[in-house]
């Protein structure tokens, strides 16, 4: 059931491809330092661009806190899908394995495969062929890898938007389709900032802070006409199948935010109100509202990610923001909730 | 759920089904969720103490003992409630039957939760969870989300943006 073997073998023989690569790429994420390696060419240079924004430009002989590896299919000489899938359990064709400070994702349909070693403080993905990765591989890359290792430092990769300022902000979090993107598009007219607009990640350790991980930002299609003013910069409006998405630091740059001290949880909600509202929300209803689709996205991730976000819901106040559909509003209405005075003693209890 | 609940023996005891069954608890109430299923669950109340009391080992007999001290209920019809309630979280797969046999001697539930009269009785609500099933979806189509966010199936590859 549990194939360490098989995950020590993989991670050997990434390591022993690993030189092959070209020269890092080098990133603050999270406040650590991260180096992300890449085979293949342009396509998996392309699964960079979401993290341009944390891009650190520097010759410094520095280790890494994080490496991360990435090839594409036709680079290796092994199969890693076909060598893990044969022996791993396989769910709807998913297969996720861990053990021994190992963890490993398995998405056989897009033919992408995530190792973490945690002791060594390495991710490796395997592409089966980059250029033909779904849309969305190049919204979010690497998640899972991220994920495990802020899991293993203390913290949390969230399925949530983050808005705020350099004092302080709040995540937007609650279940596809809520309105995270939307909210988060809103402010990118107004005098708050993005961190965020689907995954961020959260370090639950006191001051509990909020990362910036993509630039990143996609909308529902219906929802285009709501901001008109960013109809040039969607990179794939003519394909309809695919939802619209864009990269914020191509034309506003200034408009990103690397990190915020969290001050509040809000879970927004499409109301079609004329104003928007906050409401309080109960910290169990909070919970429930943020934790599944976080805590379901990210397999072998369960158990310590549920705990880092009830940590969150019972340390934070949490709101119900009930949407007006005009962005213009709706920004307004977060800048006049994120500016008013709050319990900033919320950040010491988390954790 | 089920309709006709055999008693369970007294001595009874259970445990969370982990790894697959994760739970948390905030504020009076607990949050299950099922990462084999997709299935979310919410318990509170009563069922929330009782929750309580059965995951730190307490066996149905003496959770019974101590539950109908607290709240305003017959003692009778809190045991038949209390054998329904553990066999539906059991038939979701919630919760398993310890074995005794492979854990020593059944233990007493702590001091403060044994069978002390509590002064002035809780109102009895019965002993229920709430099941949520949608974000099961995200199992089932695709365990890695982009479901109704980004449309499925996936595209094939000669639409992925380059």
């Amino acid at each position: 059931m549990r194939p360490i073997g098989t995950l020590f073998a993989l991670r050997d023989a990434f390591e022993a491809a690993a030189p092959r690569l070209a020269p890092r790429h080098r990133y603050r994420i999270a406040g650590s330092r991260v180096g992300i390696f890449t085979g293949g060419g342009a396509a998996t240079l392309n699964l960079l661009t979401a993290f341009e924004p944390l891009r650190v430009n520097t010759t410094a002989t520095v280790e890494d806190d994080l490496s991360v590896f990435v090839f594409d299919g036709a680079a290796l000489e092994f199969d890693p899908g076909a060598l893990l899938s044969g022996a791993a359990v396989a769910s709807e064709g998913l297969t996720a394995a861990q053990g021994d400070g190992l963890q490993a994702f398995l998405q056989p349909d897009i033919g992408v495969l995530a190792l973490y070693d945690d002791t060594r403080k390495r991710g490796y993905i395997w592409c089966r062929d980059a250029a033909t990765l779904p849309y969305y591989e190049y919204a979010a890359p690497l998640k899972h890898v991220l994920q495990w290792w802020m899991l293993a430092g203390g913290g949390v990769l969230l399925h949530s938007a983050a808005v705020g300022d350099r004092t302080g902000g709040v995540l937007v979090a609650g279940p596809s389709g809520a309105g995270k993107s939307s909210t988060a598009l809103a402010c990118i007219e107004s005098p708050l900032r993005i961190a965020g607009d689907d995954y961020v990640a959260v370090d639950c350790r006191p001051p509990v802070t909020v990362h910036a991980l993509y630039s990143t930002a996609k909308v529902d299609r219906a929802s285009l006409g709501r901001h008109p003013s960013l109809a040039a910069y969607f990179r794939n409006i003519d394909r309809p199948d695919e939802k619209p998405m864009l990269f914020v630091h191509q034309f506003a740059p200034d408009r990103l935010l690397s990190q915020f001290p969290l001050q509040a949880l809000v879970v927004p909600n499409v109301a079609g109100a004329t104003r928007t509202s906050f409401e309080p929300m109960a910290a169990a209803d909070a919970l429930r509202a943020i934790a599944p689709s976080s805590i379901l996205l990210f397999p072998l991730a369960g158990r310590i990610a549920f705990a880092r976000i009830a940590a969150l819901c019972r340390a934070f106040p949490a709101y119900r923001m009930n949407l007006s559909p005009d962005a213009g509003e709706v920004a307004d209405a977060l800048v006049r909730f994120i500016g008013r005075p709050l319990d900033r003693t919320n950040a010491s209890r988390c954790a | 759920m089920n309709n006709s609940v055999k008693p369970r023996a007294p001595g009874a005891r259970f445990r969370l089904n982990q790894p697959p069954v994760i739970a948390e608890a905030i504020e009076g109430e607990v949050m299950v969720i099922n990462l084999d299923s997709g299935a979310y669950y919410s318990v509170s109340g009563a069922g929330a103490v009782v929750w309580k009391a059965l995951l730190e080992g307490a066996t149905t007999a003496a959770l019974v003992a101590d539950a109908s001290s607290r709240f305003d209920v017959d003692r009778a019809k809190l045991a038949g409630d209390v054998d329904q309630f553990v066999a539906d979280l059991v038939t979701e797969g919630i919760l398993v039957p310890v074995d005794d046999a492979d854990n020593g001697a059944p233990t007493e539930p702590p001091a403060e939760s044994r069978g002390a009269p509590h002064d002035g009785k809780v109102r009895y609500d019965g002993l229920r969870f709430e099941r949520y099933d949608d974000m099961r979806a995200l199992l089932v189509v695709d365990p890695v989300h982009e479901v109704g966010e980004f449309g499925w199936p996936s595209r094939t590859g000669d639409d992925a943006p380059k």
